[in-house]
């Protein structure tokens, strides 16, 4: 039995990322916007693409999305995986990533994760055709507006139990407004106050639009090669990655307000060899402003309930505590269907410190946290700059 | 073996088959003595394959709910979770003029057009 502690800990290196086509990619299609920003990272990594032979990636829509990408991007990978439990599904690639790399199945993986919602194919054309492949009996019946709807009745029950209020949500919206008004990136840079956030028109209760993420284009690519060989001026290293699921469908949540982020980032966290007050920043998938609240909480950044009062005040906003989604997130940067590739991107940049404006000082380690489905899937990933 | 060839039918035709004729159903385990759902294969509590459908209890408290206004698309309309007295969960809508509020006691009764179970306020 392999103990990640001894083996796996930081022996991969993040050493190349770019994006592309964040916001509106102008018409781009899928592919071409992933080849877009997996070509930007080799180049950013100084590697060739002749030098890939590992692919991860995955698809809400393709049924053999890696052929096809492969194909497209004219490599001949020996490796390749397309784990598809969502959007924490590329935190969770940088698990196998390890495991294949350490393995000696391949050197240079490229990790990327492309789709163009707005200009390509629409969210309405696509989500009749996928309800028809992917059925859900026992939810259909009752024409939830999935996803909101699933995070609306986690956000109901923890309001009822915890007496979070709507303004202590709408405020995870604001604070990811702030950082997106930092980043030339971000797709959203107009000002939000907390009652635009209550008056925006209700998408299903309790939630409004701007309590919801993006839908945007936008694609994000990273290479990862073995610690040892990563031969750039600013390697990132993974130190632990962690998963964990409960569920698909959100009646079989045990408990709303409670999800098993705590045991991904718990484990992450263990493997990495980190505690939470050596954490620099942290990014989290923020689907629905409930999200950083559960996840803060089911981390330990602070108590269960506690959540909604801890983001408040500017606390997880530019200038507070602890620089939670400093890129805007999927509320206000980028959010093409899935997220978390775009959390480790930004992580990438914060350690390297290319983040102008909201950069963070003295930024060492990163905690990326990745989510899929109805808080179905967690995945967490503990990044640092600096090996001891 | 072929475990598909036991000859049970499929929990989830059954179950559909029974609320379209006005049966609401529910498995429970011969070995834990424990109702489950969704409809599967094997009991989710302590995993046997042994399970008899018997009538469904209906009654339930509602977990948590969300109202969607009515878009060109679909009609407004409330999404519930509701906690059977039985001890499982599943989605469903509240229907009727009462607004729903977490803690309400309901009543499920099958809707056998639309092959679903739906939840009325129990009368008090």
């Amino acid at each position: 039995m392999t103990d990640w502690n001894k083996s796996l800990r930081g022996s991969i290196a993040i050493t190349g990322c770019a994006t592309a086509g964040i916001g509106d990619a102008g018409g781009l299609n899928d592919l071409e916007v992933s080849s877009l920003a997996i070509h930007a990272a080799v180049r950013d990594a100084g590697l060739r693409m002749e030098d890939i032979d590992g692919l991860m990636s995955a698809s809400l829509s393709s049924s053999m999305w890696l052929n096809k990408l492969a194909e497209y991007l004219g490599v001949f990978p020996r490796f390749m995986d397309s784990l598809q439990i969502g959007g924490a599904s590329f935190v969770g690639h940088l698990l196998i990533a390890a495991a294949a790399i350490q393995a000696g199945l391949c050197r240079n993986i490229v990790i990327a994760y492309g789709a163009t919602p707005r200009g390509g194919n629409g969210v309405s054309a696509t989500s009749g055709a996928r309800a028809k492949l992917d059925p859900f009996p026992y939810e259909e019946p009752f024409q939830p507006f999935n996803p909101p709807t699933s995070y609306a009745l986690a956000t109901r029950r923890h309001m009822h139990e915890y007496g979070t209020t709507r303004e202590q949500l709408a405020e995870v919206a604001v604070a990811a407004r702030a950082w997106a008004r930092l980043n030339p990136e971000a797709y959203k840079r107009d000002p939000l106050s907390i009652d635009d956030v209550l008056s925006a028109r209700v998408i299903s209760s309790p939630l409004t639009a701007r309590d919801c993420c993006l839908v945007t284009d936008g694609a994000g690519a990273i290479v990862v090669t073995a610690a040892e060989r990563a031969e750039v001026a600013r390697p990132v290293y993974v130190l632990g990655t962690a998963l964990a699921h409960s569920h698909r469908q959100i009646a079989c949540m045990a408990d709303l307000t409670r999800t098993v982020a705590g045991e991904s980032a718990g484990q992450a966290r263990e493997r990495a060899g980190v505690s939470l007050a050596d954490i620099d920043l942290v990014q989290l998938y923020d689907a629905f402003t409930i999200n950083p609240i559960l996840f803060l909480e089911d981390m330990g950044f602070c108590r269960k309930g506690e959540g909604g009062a801890f983001v408040s005040g500017g606390r997880i906003a530019p200038g507070g505590e602890l620089p939670v989604n400093t890129n805007g997130g999927g509320l206000s940067c980028v959010h093409p269907g899935m997220y978390s590739m775009f959390g480790l991107v930004e992580a990438v940049r914060q350690l390297r410190g290319e983040c102008g404006e909201r950069q963070v000082k003295q930024a060492r380690t990163a905690l990326v946290h990745g989510n899929g489905g109805v808080l179905s899937a967690q995945a967490t990933t503990v990044l640092t700059n600096w090996m001891d | 073996m072929n475990e598909a060839r036991n000859g049970s039918p499929s929990p989830e035709a059954y179950f559909a088959e029974a609320l379209r004729a006005g049966r609401l159903e529910v498995q429970v385990c011969r070995s834990c003595g424990r109702a489950f759902f969704f409809p599967r294969t094997h009991c989710t509590h302590c995993r046997s394959q042994e399970y008899a459908w018997r009538p469904m209890r209906a009654g339930a408290t509602l977990y948590s709910y969300s109202e969607i206004p009515a878009t060109p698309q679909a009609p407004a309309r409330n999404v519930i979770l509701a906690d059977m007295d039985e001890g499982f969960r599943m989605m469903s809508t509240l229907l009727g003029p009462e607004a729903p509020r977490i803690g309400m006691r309901l009543t499920a009764r099958p809707d056998p057009q639309r092959a679903r179970v739906v939840f009325e306020p129990e009368a008090s």
